[in-house]
């Protein structure tokens, strides 16, 4: 059982959905990377960093218009509250 | 203890007293779900994100007027600017965005007269930016962006408020940062109030299309904005010169096609745009002194070709096409052209600008940015970011090379050098009255460093 499922089981039981759900940073940076790589979820998880400067907050910050991931992908991230 | 951690332990608890039925595990669990319940809670209570960024920007720029005689043909400027701006964004609930922007920018001065000389800062006090805080006279915050957006129905966006429209591209180009509006600086680069609606397409290919429609109103300064409803409060329009009624606000609409794939083969990304934008009949001047009102159609269409061929090699491609039509005068002529308040004037313009970018490592980029812009094309950029270094050429052509380099993943330094050749010259913001013709070089630097958090 992966930690997705075991993450899913006392996020029902207990009706915590927003600590698991889609909207989270990391979900946010995971299905960026799977679409703009080309890559499996399964990879796009391995390029994912803690910290301040790690990639999943770089990303939802964005700093910079461009990060290179450790794989040599480019992916490009949007600012928050820069489009109609 | 991480979230990961307590939700494992939580689910090692629950499988726990399956089996165990222990007491002990049960009022484990309790505590537990005690304290998840109390993180719960303070991430509601945390919906809103605190961003923004400091920077400092230095310009130099040489004038030579080639028509003047020795004394006058060299003038030299120096400025500092040191600018802020703080957004602070909050997403309530999954389908409304709010943003708003705190932001100020000054050049480096300390003292200013109040004096008749327009040259120096004549509405502040003598000394006055030297104290602590603000002048004491109001209490002003200057609020650049205040916006709503609202995804009523899943794709579809309506935004509302003071928007989100200074600061596009290829501002962020030059600088390695993200775009920070929505359009080109060709179709507009000022901040608007007003209104849009778009609708985005997630292609089954990862590609995605959208579809925006603006509506930017120019308003125009009738409003009383007195404390209690009176008669007076509630104004009749003012009238121009001419004595014909100004309108509280004229229309502009700006129309969006934004095309965006990762799926050709020749290129990692591949953007296209198309914008459109109308003005009618937009009052331009106090009405006092001017009747003039203009009306735009403009046609811009964007290419952004990144990452060509495998390389790190960028080119971007924007093109332009204006017709403005003028009636009336202010300063003695209409937009792009001399004439009197009874007469009329149609002028058609275009602009081209080209950018070459390599990123030569993730930390480092330059490129190289050509601009040519014909006399009677309206370009105006308002980002009061020192713009008036890349739109300082109507009738003209400039030059722009630039680098930037990011020192850590929040801290960017950005130099460029401007070479600009200025053919005509207008009375007011180099857009409105009297035509005159000018042969001026322009040489320039800039520097900037950009700390965002």
């Amino acid at each position: 059982m992966n930690l997705r499922r075991l993450c899913l089981f006392p996020v029902l039981f207990l009706s915590i959905s927003n600590i698991c759900n889609a909207a989270s940073p990391k979900e946010a940076f995971v299905k960026s990377v799977v679409k703009q790589c080309k890559i499996s979820k399964e990879e796009a998880m391995k390029l994912v960093s803690p910290g301040r400067t790690g990639t999943v907050i770089t990303f939802k910050l964005c700093p910079q218009k461009t990060m290179t991931l450790k794989n040599g992908c480019i992916i490009t991230c949007g600012k928050e509250g820069a489009s109609l | 203890m991480s979230l990961r951690n307590i939700i494992l332990l939580m689910t090692l608890g629950i499988l726990s007293t399956a089996t165990l039925a222990n007491s002990s595990a049960e009022e484990k669990i309790k505590e537990l779900e005690a304290r998840l319940e109390a993180l719960e809670y303070k991430s509601y209570e945390s919906i809103a994100t605190l961003n923004g960024s400091v920077k400092h920007t230095s310009v130099f720029f040489n004038l030579k007027d080639n028509a003047a005689n020795t004394t006058d043909k060299y003038k030299r400027f120096k400025k500092h600017v040191i600018s802020s701006k703080i957004d602070l964004n909050a997403r309530p609930s999954d389908d409304v965005f709010l943003n708003t922007r705190l932001s100020m920018k000054k050049f480096w001065y300390n003292q200013a007269y109040e004096s008749s000389d327009s040259k120096y800062y004549a509405d502040k006090l003598t000394f006055g930016e030297s104290r602590q805080g603000v002048t004491p006279s109001d209490s002003t915050v200057y609020m650049e962006r205040v916006f709503i957006q609202w995804s009523f129905v899943p794709t579809w966006t309506l935004t509302i408020g003071r928007l989100p429209l200074s600061g596009g591209s290829p501002k962020g180009i030059m600088e390695g940062a993200p775009e920070d509006a929505p359009f080109h600086k060709f179709t507009m680069s000022e901040v608007n109030d007003g209104a849009s609606l778009s609708k985005k397409h997630n292609l089954t290919n990862g590609d995605s299309l959208k579809f925006t429609l603006a509506y930017l109103p120019w308003g125009t300064f009738n409003v009383d904005t007195g404390s209690r409803i009176t008669d007076s409060s509630y104004k009749d329009k003012s009238t121009d010169n001419q004595g014909v009624a100004v309108d509280t606000s004229d229309p502009i609409y700006i129309f969006i096609t934004d095309y965006k794939t990762r799926n050709f083969s020749w290129v990692r990304e591949f953007n296209f745009s198309f914008q459109y934008a109308k003005w009618f009949d937009v009052f331009l001047g106090p009405p006092a002194s001017s009747n003039l009102r203009s009306s735009v159609d403009r046609h811009t269409w964007t290419f952004d070709l990144l990452g060509i061929v495998g390389s790190k090699f960028d080119l971007n491609f924007a093109y332009t096409h204006s017709e403005t039509e003028s009636s009336g005068a202010f300063a003695g002529g209409g937009l792009f052209c001399s004439q009197t308040a009874t007469e009329t004037c149609k002028v058609k313009g275009d602009a081209f600008m080209a950018i070459a970018n390599y990123r030569a490592t993730d930390k480092w980029g330059f490129g190289y940015l050509f601009l040519k812009n014909s006399s009677h094309n309206l370009l105006f950029d308002n980002d009061m970011d020192l713009g008036y270094i890349l739109f300082m050429s109507p009738g003209g052509v400039n030059h722009i090379g630039y680098t930037n380099y990011r020192f850590n993943t929040y801290l960017t330094g950005a130099l460029s050098l401007t070479m600009a050749k200025i053919k005509k010259r207008y009375a007011v913001s180099n857009l409105i009255g009297t035509e005159e013709d000018v042969d001026y070089n322009i040489d320039g630097l800039k520097f900037s460093l950009t700390a965002r958090f």
